[in-house]
């Protein structure tokens, strides 16, 4: 049987087919990315896909990501490959969702309810389940969540300081996301360092084109993470504001008028990288204006300034938090990607045995895992490419049993 | 006699500072103010000085102690909807005062101003520049105690340290990284809710929250007082909680859990501003007193062996400053005691003796 997984970033729209025979290390037999899903940039969305040794490259107006995966399902069906199950990635589970679950009417609903906790993601996803349904209709379908990897966070770093009537009211608490990158890259980075988990203090940056975070890992499991009780707070990501003051935003609905649905939109699609530089989300854009002296040019070094700036902040609370750190791991596209993030991150780290190999991390490969430390470096630094669709595949394999009871993912 | 006015609506409090000792008096912020301050003040005859503070300098004071000349009250002005209320209340007393007691120097006592210069990437928020260019930024504040404490670590420490971070501890803790001088960051942001919790406030918290409150009903005076009024120490206790009941309580586990995430929130602080000091030579702890906090900072302190701290087995006194470190320590720790008033008042003598040379 054929699985065929989805992952939505807010930007993009990554796609696996796994043979499920193939065991749980799974190859994919064909994959692909849409990308730059409905941005504004200065260029085009494309599709690409890769299909044994062949790589097509399409580029076309991608609006949403409902028009992604038709894209996608399309070019399976021409490829005439049956798909028996299909995985999602869900973000955010709330507290109804705390493992994988198959899809069936009585989940939508539930599935639903939980759109409002990640206002760009689960719409998405929920966009994605709705038009896969539509077109191969006898596929199985499941999601998996994002929020599980965190679940060990301790409770004075998840705890808000809110009165506990309307803590419990509306569930408000830090959750965390992007766990099933976090717990892709940790096995990987054990597995490469041929050290064992439970001896890793680890600080993993998953900066996407659509979000970024940051998490303290130790002995495999989170102790903190950048974002909280919605994707939205933490670093400066494409067009999310990350952190603000909490009276700022009181002050925009009040003095500056803004409606509430209305300011939630706003910092959450227009803000961040996009609204700083009003140019881009692409940080690979801002840093192609870096030496405009003009004011888009100003206004591009300070949108990446301040990216940098508040990812070196999270890294060092969390190497406090850990009291120390073995390895640092940059991973999603623009950590395995940008050269310029981690060097501009890395620069000025000593004092927590951070040293960047110049060379490394220029000529860094973006296909497969990498070493990007000096040799005199405590602390190892890593890139690597993530592979949410791998950790998918195998909790579809333990849904949909068959292959054993192993759940480590 | 120096004078020292401090606006906290509803009253202003009127500090009388004379040779060594400091009288502290309160009058109401009615349209009678000023009478009740000219009987307060008495005989002028003795006044050497006076000065006003100034909660919020907008970007109209790059100084933390600026001489009011004609000028300072435009100034006041273009900082006026930052903080209306206690601002317009800053010029007034400023103003009548200027005029009551003509031929003697006066001063604005800005708590913003020091982190006027602080760099863009710190000082900005990631909103669409259409919004922040109105003036929206990180303004912070305790301004004056981070400075002092800057200026503190140089007396006091040899060699001086290069990058410091202060902590203010008390019921509103705020942090600030400095380096040779210059505020660098700081925990507070547009507002003082910004941060670490305090004792009625939340501190940083998922933006998201307050659009769910919104669409729950909640109206926009009701989720401002919830965050500012009764979350903090209070949400946390079920009542309301000072910095020091924290502080004296410490085998109760409920307020052990509120010091872990007191604590917890400054070590992530600490972190993040080592990281963009690139390194941290010393903190200096403040309070009123230190002493109080002395248990707390000793365990806060051993969870950052990490940095280089080292703990002597006992702080020490000497000539005013608390030694909680081994002279080799990689990064030093002091304690100072912030009397605010005596301390400002003091600031206040050294810049008209300052005025006077000149």
């Amino acid at each position: 049987m054929n699985i065929l997984t989805f992952n939505c970033g807010s930007s993009s729209l990554t796609y696996k087919v796994f043979d499920s025979e193939s065991g749980r290390d799974g190859k994919a037999i064909l994959s692909g990315k849409a990308h730059r899903v409905g941005v504004k940039g200065t260029q085009p969305s494309f599709i690409e896909h890769r299909y044994g040794s062949e790589t097509k490259k399409d580029v076309v107006p991608i609006n949403n990501h409902r028009e992604a995966a038709a894209l996608v399902l399309d070019y399976i069906e021409s490829q005439q490959l049956e798909i028996g199950a299909v995985g999602h990635r869900f973000v955010h589970g709330g507290s109804r969702f705390k493992k994988s679950v198959l899809i069936q009417d009585n989940v939508m609903k539930d599935l639903q309810s939980c759109i409002p906790l990640a206002p760009i993601h689960n719409p998405i996803a929920m966009d994605v389940i709705d038009e896969t349904i539509k077109k191969i209709p006898k596929s199985a379908q499941y999601a998996t969540f994002d929020t599980a990897f965190h679940s060990a966070i301790p409770d004075y770093a998840y705890t808000y300081p809110l009165p506990e009537k309307i803590r419990r009211m509306f569930q408000f608490r830090k959750y965390g996301f992007h766990g099933l990158s976090y717990s892709y890259v940790v096995s990987a980075a054990s597995k490469y360092l041929n050290r064992p988990v439970g001896e890793l203090k680890i600080v993993a940056c998953h900066l996407g084109t659509g979000g970024s975070s940051v998490a303290a890992i130790e002995k495999g499991k989170s102790l903190d993470t950048s974002m909280g009780y919605s994707p939205l707070s933490g670093l400066v990501m494409s067009t999310r504001s990350g952190d603000m003051d909490p009276m700022l935003t009181l002050y925009l609905l009040a003095i500056y008028g803004f409606r509430s649905e209305e300011l939630e939109q706003v910092l959450n699609k227009v803000s961040g990288l996009l609204g700083v530089s009003e140019t881009s989300s692409d940080i690979r854009d801002l840093i192609a204006l870096f030496d405009k002296g003009d004011k888009e040019g100003e206004q591009a070094n300070l949108a990446f300034n301040m990216y940098v700036h508040r990812l070196k902040k999270y890294i060092g609370s969390y190497i406090l938090v850990l009291k120390g750190v073995d390895v640092l791991i940059f991973t999603d596209d623009i950590g395995v990607q940008n050269k310029h993030v981690r060097e501009k991150v890395c620069e000025d780290m000593e004092w927590c045995g951070i040293n960047l190999d110049n060379e490394a991390n220029q000529n860094a490969p973006t296909d497969r895992i990498a070493s990007l430390n000096a040799e005199k470096s405590k602390t190892r630094i890593l890139s690597i490419p993530t592979d949410e669709e791998i950790v998918i595949f195998r909790e579809g394999l333990t849904l949909l049993g068959g292959q054993g009871n192993d759940s480590s993912i | 006699m120096i004078l020292l006015f401090d606006p906290d609506p509803p009253i202003v409090r009127i500090y009388i500072g004379s040779n060594n000792s400091i009288q502290q008096y309160d009058c109401e912020m009615t349209s009678d103010w000023a009478a009740q301050a000219r009987n307060i003040i008495g005989n002028i005859e003795h006044v050497r000085g006076a000065a006003t503070l100034l909660y919020h300098g907008g970007n109209s004071f790059q100084n933390s102690i600026t001489p009011v000349t004609s000028e300072t009250f435009e100034k006041i002005n273009a900082a006026q909807k930052w903080l209306p209320e206690s601002n317009e209340w800053s010029k007034r007393i400023a103003g009548e005062m200027y005029r009551y007691l003509p031929g003697i120097p006066h001063f604005i006592l800005c708590e913003s101003a020091f982190f006027s210069q602080m760099p863009a990437e710190a000082a900005t928020y990631a909103i669409p520049f259409s919004i922040t260019q109105g003036g929206i930024k990180r303004y912070g504040s305790s301004g004056l105690c981070h400075q002092w404490a800057w200026e503190k670590s140089q007396t006091a420490l040899s060699p001086a340290p290069r990058k410091v971070i202060s902590a203010q501890m008390g019921n509103k803790t705020s942090l600030a990284a400095i380096k040779d001088g210059q505020a660098v960051e700081t925990t507070i942001g547009f507002t003082p809710v910004e941060g670490i919790l305090s004792s009625m406030a939340c501190g940083d918290i998922d933006p998201t929250i307050i659009f769910h409150l919104t669409a729950s009903g909640a109206e926009m005076r009701e989720i401002n007082y919830l965050l500012s009024r009764e979350s903090g120490f209070a949400a946390l206790l079920g009542e309301s909680c000072s910095y020091r009941d924290l502080m004296n309580n410490k085998d109760e586990p409920r307020y052990s859990f509120i010091r872990k995430i007191l604590g917890y929130q400054m070590i992530k602080y600490i972190g993040a501003f080592t990281s963009i000091l690139g390194g941290v030579d010393a903190i200096v702890f403040s309070g009123d007193p230190i002493s109080e906090s002395f248990l707390f900072i000793r365990d806060l302190c051993k969870e950052m062996e990490f940095l280089g701290i080292h703990l002597l087995a006992e702080n020490y006194e000497q000539s005013g400053v608390w030694r909680m470190t081994e002279d080799n320590s990689l990064a030093r720790a002091i304690g100072v005691d912030y009397a605010r008033p005596q301390i400002l008042i003091e600031q206040i003598k050294q810049n008209i003796t300052g005025d006077e040379k000149k």
